[in-house]
């Protein structure tokens, strides 16, 4: 049996770190959820799942220096490890392998 | 990207703090707060101040209800779908479980800690709810009284009611419903196809069955008229008497039967369980003759009925007191120092003393289960506290205070429902043998020990407050601390609070035991002075009965006197029977006791005359029960007849206090006043004293008088008397020979309470041997667990010191003075628990006093041999910890810090 996939919100939420570049920060993040999947999501959903791709070795995230505008608290970067990027590639795979021949689907929409 | 000007204020410093205690702790919650920080900075460009302020606590309140929901009892995240904690509560139950599952010791040791606890309150409570709470099976019974009197001149107390007095009372008096009465007897039933039997009965008035307000299973009660003394015999027979000799018929009502010796009616069949007034099976009317004569004499009649629902128990009194008041100035001769007063029925047969001794030991096992809580209270603190950084890691992941205590409490939870459920297997199992115990025994029908409905919410109760008791202490300590302060440094903070908290409820165990085992203590002694008390009698090898005559077979006197003379002489010639004797009473099963005169004496009014105990006596009685005549001789053969001289034995106490000084032979004794028409009897014998006891717990008081004296059976008219058999093998065998030979001289005689002379002792001293296996159990339970507890407490608070004591050692110090510094504070404990505990004990056996036999409640060898059995038991608990303490060794316990 193969290992299941990601979720298609654990999925949009590393492309969405990806997207971010170096600097993925969670405000950033969010925004490109948004922005790119029309997508508003509850911040606690937000934060736990992104503690829980952590926890599964999906991404990682350093601090950068505390800045004023943030009443002192420290900010998380995020950064999406080789196995998150194996993840996604094993999702991209599977899906186009499924859309495969039924491009006649896709140009209809 | 921070486009929000310096001036921006902060957010609201509440919703901070919630999601400060809300989020999980470090970084990840920080950073979370940081980025709302950073929002709210960015968005107070763009939105009025409220807004914006309701914004921010909109977030945080949504965020803090995430986390408190999203987060599993370990502080770790869960995911979104949030199927690990069904609502938590079983994810608790279920981590519970693997965490008692993990220290395997503690757990058992905890469980069978509370099922101890469990199974001794449980138990005793069954014997409480069974003997004293659940009350007669009869409606308000809470109502049903009794009128009862006492003779201060004679100093007769608690005397049941002449029978004009019973009519006085039933006409004149407003406070009862209806006032029935009833005594004592035994009815013989012949007649039928079987052989005769005779059955404990009552002899009711006629409305005393009906009044109850239990009605007939089969035909009915009696009605007014019937218990008139020309009235035709009838009988109402009791369900096991129905089913057992009358194989359920169902037409037994209307039969007609031999009912003592009397052709008579069965009028009805009682139902099941319906035993009234003690543990009779038949009733038949009283049939008393009442002469309207001015003379009131004539026999005692109990008394009862049901108060008025509108009338209190004093109104009763009073109104009880006042038509005694008028009796007395019609009859003041026979009135003199009467007393009348109610009270209620139960207390008839269910003394106040034993009562009293039975709550005592209610209080005594929640003794033992707060020892058992407090044994538990101090493991789980122990492990709470070992546990410290695991519950202060919880915390920083977001466990909330109430979490972390609901947790500790499921856990004290599981062990409490596996405990409770152990305990009540435990306690069915004594109930049981102990029911066993007492099934031959003399009780109030209404007394029935059992595990029933009442008694398991009862101990689901108990249970329940065990697992607060022991649960909620550990878990408001262990969750209390500050999580900075146990992650910081382990080892002092939180243990040092819980150790004093431990040393507290280890006094209170320690003061608890001591207590119990003085209760323990005073009632071992009293059944080894049972024991050991010289019964001046012998009770092997003898076999003992009764026989009762009817009035109809035997009118005259004398019928009686010779049947009871033919029946010894016959005995007597019987194979196997080596001895034979009569008497009233049977030693062991107390006597009568009689108003006497000695000759010479003046007795200026009634309360001079002493009360001494008498009993009718056969010949060859003292012979049968190897008790010698010091002087002068035995009653002979012919004294059984009341022609003969008046003649009478006395004990050595009698003579030692009546007839010191005098050679007690041919002196004069007289049972009744010195004016009385009673012949005055010459003492022909001084016997050795017997103990011959009556009252609670059928040895009596220690402190009765042993005075007796012993008359034969031509001074007193009776129609019962007792067998007395020396056998030179088993006596059982010898109740055919004695059975037929009664039937030979009359086939409707039979014969009842047929028991070895071991049996029946046995039976007359169940009180003490009860109570005090009880008891002994409690406080015996009381002292494992108190030293275990103490054990425990210590060796954990060394193991906590292990650095401490490690330093001291590397700085010098020498075993010794480490053994003297642990034990100290384990002996201080110690001296504490112990005075604390003489206190409670005092006040906790005062109302032994009752049952107890040969002690004082204040006896000192008890006190001392309690504190010298603690005091080691307390001491050993602590020293095996202390030479641990004295073998660390100052290298591995810096290590380990």
């Amino acid at each position: 049996m193969g290992k299941s996939y990601l979720g298609e919100f654990e999925q949009m939420l590393l492309l969405a770190i990806l997207r971010g570049g170096d600097d993925a920060y969670a405000l950033e993040i969010r925004r490109e959820l948004q922005e790119h999947a029309g997508r508003r999501v509850s911040r606690g959903a937000f934060y736990t799942t992104l503690d829980r791709m952590q926890a599964k070795g999906y991404l990682r995230w350093t601090t950068r220096p505390i800045s004023n505008a943030r009443g002192g608290r420290p900010q998380r970067h995020f950064q999406v490890t080789e196995e998150g990027l194996e993840q996604l590639r094993r999702a991209h795979r599977a899906l186009t392998s499924l859309w495969d021949g039924l491009d006649q689907y896709l140009a209809q929409s | 990207m921070s486009r929000a000007g310096k001036c921006s204020p902060a957010p609201p410093r509440a919703a901070e703090r919630l999601l400060e205690a809300a989020l999980p702790r470090g970084q990840v919650g920080s950073s979370i707060i940081g980025d709302l920080h950073q929002e709210y900075q960015e968005r107070g460009a763009q939105s009025g101040r409220l807004r914006l302020i309701a914004w921010y606590w909109l977030q945080a309140l949504a965020l803090a209800w995430h986390y408190s929901r999203r987060v599993s009892p370990h502080g770790i995240p869960l995911n979104d779908k949030g199927h690990e904690p069904m609502t938590s509560l079983i994810s608790d139950l279920r981590y519970g479980v693997r965490m008692l599952v993990k220290t395997p010791l503690v757990s058992v040791i905890a469980t069978l800690t509370i099922a101890m606890g469990i199974a001794l309150t449980v138990h005793t409570f069954s014997i409480v709810y069974g003997s004293v709470m659940r009350g007669l099976p009869l409606p308000d019974d809470d109502r049903l009284m009794q009128i009862l009197q006492n003779d201060t001149e004679a100093g007769f107390q608690g005397m049941s009611l002449g029978i004009h007095d019973y009519l006085d009372f039933r006409d004149q008096s407003d406070s009862f419903e209806e006032l029935g009465t009833y005594y004592w007897g035994t009815v013989n039933l012949a007649g039928d196809d079987q052989p005769p039997e005779r059955y404990e009965g009552a002899f009711v008035s006629a409305n005393a069955l009906s009044l109850l307000g239990v009605p007939a299973l089969l035909g009915r009660t009696f009605v007014a008229g019937e218990d008139s003394s020309d009235a035709e015999p009838s009988i109402v027979i009791g369900y096991a008497v129905w089913r057992n000799r009358f194989g359920g018929d169902p037409n037994i009502v209307g039969r007609t039967l031999r009912i003592n010796g009397e052709t008579g009616t069965v009028l009805g069949v009682m139902p099941e369980g319906f035993r009234f007034p003690f543990n009779h099976e038949v009733w038949i009317p009283h049939r008393a003759e009442v002469d309207g004569a001015a003379d009131r004499g004539g026999g005692r009649f109990e008394t009862f009925g049901r108060l008025r629902t509108d009338v209190s128990v004093e109104a009763a009194t009073a109104e009880i007191s006042a038509i005694t008041e008028r009796i007395r100035s019609e009859f003041p001769e026979e009135m003199a120092g009467i007393e009348s007063y109610i009270s209620l029925f139960e207390h008839r047969y269910m003394p106040p003393q034993i009562t009293a001794a039975v709550w005592v030991q209610l209080v005594a096992v929640f003794g033992v289960l707060m020892i058992a809580c407090a044994n538990v209270a101090n493991l789980l603190l122990a492990r709470a506290s070992v546990r410290g950084r695991e519950v202060a890691i919880r915390s920083a992941l977001g466990a909330s205070r109430a979490r972390v205590i609901r947790q500790l409490l499921i856990e004290a939870l599981v062990l409490g429902i596996v405990g409770g459920t152990i305990g009540l297997i435990a306690a069915k199992i004594g109930v049981d043998r102990f029911s066993a115990a007492l099934v031959d025994i003399q009780k109030p029908y209404w007394i029935d020990i059992r595990v029933d409905a009442p008694v398991v919410f009862f101990s689901i109760a108990v249970t329940l407050l065990a697992v607060a008791l022991a649960g909620t202490l550990p878990a408001l300590r262990a969750s209390g601390c500050g999580v900075s302060t146990i992650l910081q440094d382990e080892s002092r903070g939180t243990s040092l609070r819980m150790g004093r908290l431990s040393g507290v409820l280890v006094i209170g165990e320690i003061a608890i035991s001591v207590a119990l085992l003085i209760t323990a203590g005073l009632m071992i002694k009293s059944i080894i002075n049972v024991n050991r008390v010289d019964l001046g009698f012998r009770t092997d090898n003898i076999l003992t009965a009764r026989v009762g005559l009817f009035e109809v077979d035997y009118p005259a006197r004398t019928d009686r006197e010779s049947f009871f003379i033919s029946l010894l002489d016959r005995l007597r010639s019987q194979p196997g029977i080596d001895k034979a004797a009569l008497t009233s009473h049977v030693p062991g099963r107390g006597s009568m006791r009689l108003l006497t005169s000695i000759e010479g004496e003046d007795y200026a009014s009634t309360s001079d005359y002493p009360v001494v105990a008498a009993t009718i006596v056969s010949s060859g009685f003292f012979d049968a029960y190897d008790v010698p005549i010091l002087q002068g001789r035995d009653f002979r053969p012919e004294e059984a007849r009341s022609d003969s001289d008046a003649v009478v034995i006395v004990n050595e106490s009698f003579v030692r206090r009546f007839l010191p000084d005098d050679n007690p032979l041919g002196q004069l004794v007289k049972a009744g006043r010195v004016d009385s028409d009673d012949p005055w009897m010459r003492v022909v014998g001084v016997a050795a004293d017997m103990h011959i006891g009556g009252g609670v717990g059928g040895l009596g008081s220690d402190r009765n008088n042993p005075e007796q004296y012993y008359v034969p059976f031509g001074a007193f008219d009776t129609r019962f008397s007792s067998i007395v058999l020396r056998t030179p093998g088993t006596p059982q065998e010898a109740t055919s020979v004695m059975r037929s030979t009664v039937t030979d001289l009359d086939s409707n005689m039979p014969i009842y309470e047929v028991a070895t002379m071991e049996r029946a002792m046995e039976q007359a001293t169940w009180a003490f041997r009860v109570f005090g296996q009880l008891f002994a159990t409690l406080g015996v339970a009381a002292l494992f667990l108190a030293s275990v507890g103490l054990y425990g407490v210590m060796s954990f608070s060394v193991s906590l010191r292990r650095t401490e004591l490690g330093i001291r050692m590397a700085l010098g110090a020498q075993a010794r003075d480490l053994l003297g510094t642990v034990m100290r504070k384990g002996a201080w404990q110690l001296a504490i628990g112990i005075v604390l505990g003489l206190g409670i004990g005092v006040i906790l056996s005062r109302p032994l006093s009752a049952i107890t036999f040969g002690v004082e409640t204040t006896d000192l060898s008890v006190y001392a041999a309690i504190v010298a059995t603690i005091t080691v038991t307390g001491l050993l608990a602590t020293l095996l910890p202390a030479r641990k303490a004295t073998q660390v060794d100052p290298n591995d316990a810096l290590r380990i810090e």
